[in-house]
């Protein structure tokens, strides 16, 4: 019967009950618990949060399973969850310098107030499979620091702000509240809060492959990681009916200050300007080359010339976003048979038209 | 009141699915919509469950327009029950519990991907067209900004160029689907991914047409009894697609038509795009020449073939 | 009872979704007279057709504008819908006039830009009296040939500066004129013959 090439509900349920199979695996093996994937698979649950606009590493760590561990498709989930959820209000600006540091460290001094905190990070690891962690992953304990870090750590950019080589970063009292880009369209030309609010959301791949172009001559912008730092920050927000901020909580966080040359223009000195990229949990490359095209999307209002992919703010922003590009990228799956259709009606008529042509033509030669 | 009746939305979720501040953020941008006839509305598109790509501006769409007493239709290339569209109905039965229909004269909404049914829409029904790139002018001008402007100008020049250039080149405008029209004099739009054969249909069309771009962030509208154009030249007129068979099925010869490969030397047969029409014609008495003898044996449920038990 | 605790919607979700499906068909079809529901209770002032509007439209993000008539209402206005009243007239996204005849002039409202139309002010206007079969002569999207609309209480002005308006197209305002229960609705597009 015709309706044998079309889809019907029975084939999508009968495809879901198969899906499911297969994200279980062999039921010989342990099924995964949400605990687990939220302590051992962390930075893939980062990731999630940060890409998903939403921090709840356990909402995270179930849209990982569900998905297989698919990161984008766990993105996807948590966009589509955070959707539904009843905004109560805006928190404060985080202060991300008086964060409680785990890790920080600084490309542009050889020391800084406060000292260089390596942290846990898989730099200068050497990249050796490690078999012992296929038998027992249990490590030994890390040793402990004999005397516990400050509290918090002045922002080493605050070293350049101090001598004024750096770019000032004002907001003027008068700036009304960044808009919220999962509320509102993109429209350009588009703010700085939202570039950086897309940014954040973006497909690290993306920024990553963004940020590597300027490194390579597509829009060079001279960057040295000023800073970045990992830890927890407090999220406070402000109860009008209080008129004091209260505590929700803390969050881990990410966060990178680039540091790049500027020639100076008509209206400014040369100085340092900045690139500034950030990530919930432990994401250092995604902040790094998010502050990276950050910078290179400043290339405009700094007068620089705009030549380069990374420096064009609407391709960018257009295309950072993982859950829209791969929508469009895979609704090419869908059924197309219309257009199809359409396309081979008008291709045999010119391919009629193109041969009349020629016939025509061979039979005037003939004459 | 007879709880029986009475649409149920699936527990948990607001009815169709939209927060009530979103609802009322898309009910906006749609009045502006139908205000000014083809302008696009940018508006804030939100994450569905459904993929972008896959239907989510015509699924907000609707879902701030639909209530309890519609009956909704959707359809994909056509058809009632095409994958997609089986699961954006789906969708709607879960989150608001609605009547569904596949009869086009029944609907009161009717969801589309890439067709107009062939039964003529009415007044008081309406049509809402998923739209994947919304702005006609996107493959002469990939910026937002630049084409912002040319709309504001109404400046549409670069799109008679290009299908002039078709002519010049092929001897006719080689678009053969989402076909450029204009809108009550003064907008360009695009009508979606529908053949160039349905785009007479939303000329004066009396039921009302809404288009939803999710990805794009985009809505747009024409109201009832609208002019819509299709571009063309005076000694090159608009013309739509024709076919020399008729339906194998209901042996209609003025519907559009899909080719449907029938087996493997490639022997072709031709049927209603439009499952709905052609089934009514069907039911009618009308016949056609009849599929070939033996095609369409093979399952397409979806079940892991061969592998339960093996 | 203070006005500000007069109840809504009695369903808030499909009293909304009626009244706007009813507000769409009159977008749609300039001139035709649709009936909206109305809410539980509504403040002095305000017809039900006006407080069924203001419920189903506004809300934080649209500053609306009243008239020296409507200032009465912010109170429950701003209770019921959360939307902040407009300074001035420029950057109201809804506009409210219960005394149609002292209305300032159309242009003074925000009719966008032609790159952004859409940025432009939504007139609620409540009049004494509407009706479909005679008046003004409309012609236009959404109307098949031709539709009549009478709207009692507007200035000769008004009338004139709204033909005048046509000529800006794409900017312009929309107008929805109240009364009563019912609604019917002048979009920029339609074409005022007297
Ligand atoms: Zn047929």
């Amino acid at each position: 019967m015709y309706v044998a090439v079309k889809g019907g509900e029975r084939a999508i349920a009968n495809a879901h009950a198969w899906l499911a199979e297969e994200r279980r695996g062999d039921p010989g093996v342990p099924e995964l618990s949400i605990a687990q994937i939220r302590e051992q698979q962390r930075l893939a649950v980062d990731r999630v949060m940060t890409e998903g606009s939403l921090y709840d590493p356990d909402l995270a760590a179930l849209a990982l399973k569900q998905a297989r561990g698919d990161q984008v498709e766990a993105i996807f989930l948590l966009r589509a969850y955070r959707t539904t959820l009843a905004r109560f209000g805006a928190s404060l600006p985080l202060e991300t310098g008086r964060m409680t540091v785990r890790r920080r460290v600084s490309a542009i001094f050889k020391d800084v107030p406060g000292g260089q905190v390596l942290g846990p990070t898989f730099d200068y690891t050497h990249r050796l499979l490690d078999f012992t962690l296929a038998a027992n992953g249990e490590p030994p304990a890390a040793p402990v620091a004999e005397a516990p870090l400050a509290d918090t750590l002045p922002p080493v950019i605050d070293v350049l702000n101090r001598e004024r080589l750096i770019e000032a970063e004002v907001v003027p009292a008068d700036e009304a509240p960044p808009a919220d880009l999962t509320r509102e369209p993109l429209r350009f030309p588009a703010s700085r809060a939202m570039r950086l609010q897309n940014l954040a959301r973006g497909d690290e791949g993306f920024l990553l492959a963004l940020g590597y172009s300027t490194q390579r001559g597509y829009g060079r912008n001279h960057p040295f990681a000023g800073e970045i730092r990992f830890g927890e920050v407090t999220v406070e927000l402000e109860a009008p009916e209080l008129g004091f901020a209260v505590e929700l909580g803390d969050i881990e966080l990410t966060e990178c200050q680039m540091v790049n040359q500027f020639a100076g223009s008509k209206t400014e000195p040369p100085q340092f300007t900045r690139g500034y990229g950030t990530s919930f949990g432990h994401g250092e490359r995604k902040a790094m080359a998010m502050a990276l095209v950050d910078r290179s999307l400043r290339a405009a209002e700094l007068g620089e010339e705009v030549s380069s992919p990374a420096q064009d703010t609407e391709f960018v922003l257009y295309h950072s976003d993982n859950v829209e590009a791969q929508g469009f990228v895979q609704h090419l799956k869908l059924p197309h048979y219309v257009d199809f259709q359409s396309e081979l009606t008008v291709i045999r008529a010119m391919r009629r038209a193109a041969a009349q042509t020629a016939e025509a033509a061979l039979a005037e030669a003939a004459e | 009141m007879n709880a029986m009746t009475e649409p149920v939305a699936e527990d948990g979720y607001n009815f169709a699915f939209l927060d009530e501040q979103t609802k009322r953020m898309i009910r906006r941008a749609i009045l502006k919509a139908v205000a000014i006839p083809g302008h696009q509305i940018p508006f804030g598109s939100r994450e569905m469950p459904l993929s972008y790509g896959w239907g989510t501006g015509g699924i907000q769409v609707t879902a701030a327009v639909i209530g309890r007493d519609d009956t909704l239709k959707v359809i994909d290339q056509g058809a009632d029950d095409t994958t997609n569209a089986v699961s954006i109905r789906g969708f709607f039965r879960r989150m608001t519990g609605v009547a569904t229909t596949e009869r086009t004269d029944q609907a009161t909404i009717v969801q589309t991907r890439h067709r107009i049914p062939e039964t003529r829409l009415a007044e008081g029904q309406v049509i809402v067209y998923q739209v994947p790139i919304p702005e006609p002018l996107r493959w002469l001008e990939p910026r937002e900004t630049e084409t912002c402007k040319m709309h504001g100008l109404a400046e549409y020049g670069a799109m008679h160029v290009k299908l002039y250039e078709d002519i010049v080149r092929y001897g006719r405008i080689e678009t053969a689907y989402d076909y450029p029209v204009m809108v009550n004099g003064r907008y360009l739009m695009r009508p979606s991914p529908i053949p160039k054969f349905d785009n007479p249909k939303m000329d004066r069309m009396p039921a009302l047409q809404l288009f939803g771009a999710g990805r794009e962030k985009r809505i747009y509208a024409v109201p009832p009894y609208t002019s819509v154009k299709s571009l063309d030249f005076e000694d090159h007129p608009f013309e739509v697609e024709r076919w020399e068979h008729c339906c194998a099925l209901c042996g209609s010869n003025d519907s559009f038509l899909d080719e449907i490969v029938v087996d493997d030397s490639g022997n072709r047969a031709f049927v209603c795009s439009d499952t709905d029409y052609c089934g009514e014609r069907r039911a009618q008495g009308h016949q056609g020449a009849g599929m070939p003898a033996g095609y369409g044996q093979a399952a397409a449920d979806g079940a892991a073939p061969g592998r339960k038990g093996d | 009872m203070t006005t500000t605790a007069l109840p809504g919607f009695a369903d808030a979700v499909h009293d909304a979704q009626g009244s706007f499906r009813k507000l769409l068909e009159a977008m749609a079809h300039p001139g035709r007279i649709v009936t909206v529901p109305g809410p539980r209770a509504v403040p002095q002032g305000l017809d039900p057709a006006t407080a069924s509007l203001l419920l189903t439209l506004c809300d934080g993000e649209t500053p609306v504008w009243l008239d020296a008539a409507a200032e009465a209402v912010a109170g429950w206005l701003a209770f019921h819908t959360g939307a902040p009243v407009a300074s001035a007239t420029g950057v109201a996204a809804f506009a409210v006039a219960l005394a149609p005849l002292q209305m300032p002039a159309l242009d003074g409202f925000d009719w966008g830009t032609d790159e952004v139309p859409e940025a432009s002010t939504t007139l609620i206007v409540q009049v004494k009296a509407l009706a479909d079969d005679a008046g003004w002569t409309l012609r236009g999207p959404g109307i098949a040939t031709q539709a009549r609309l009478s709207v009692a209480g507007l200035s000769q002005n008004w009338c004139t500066d709204r033909r005048a308006m046509q000529a800006a197209f794409p900017r312009g305002v929309d107008v929805v004129f109240t009364c009563g229960h019912r609604v019917a609705a002048l979009p920029r597009t339609t074409i005022m013959e007297s």
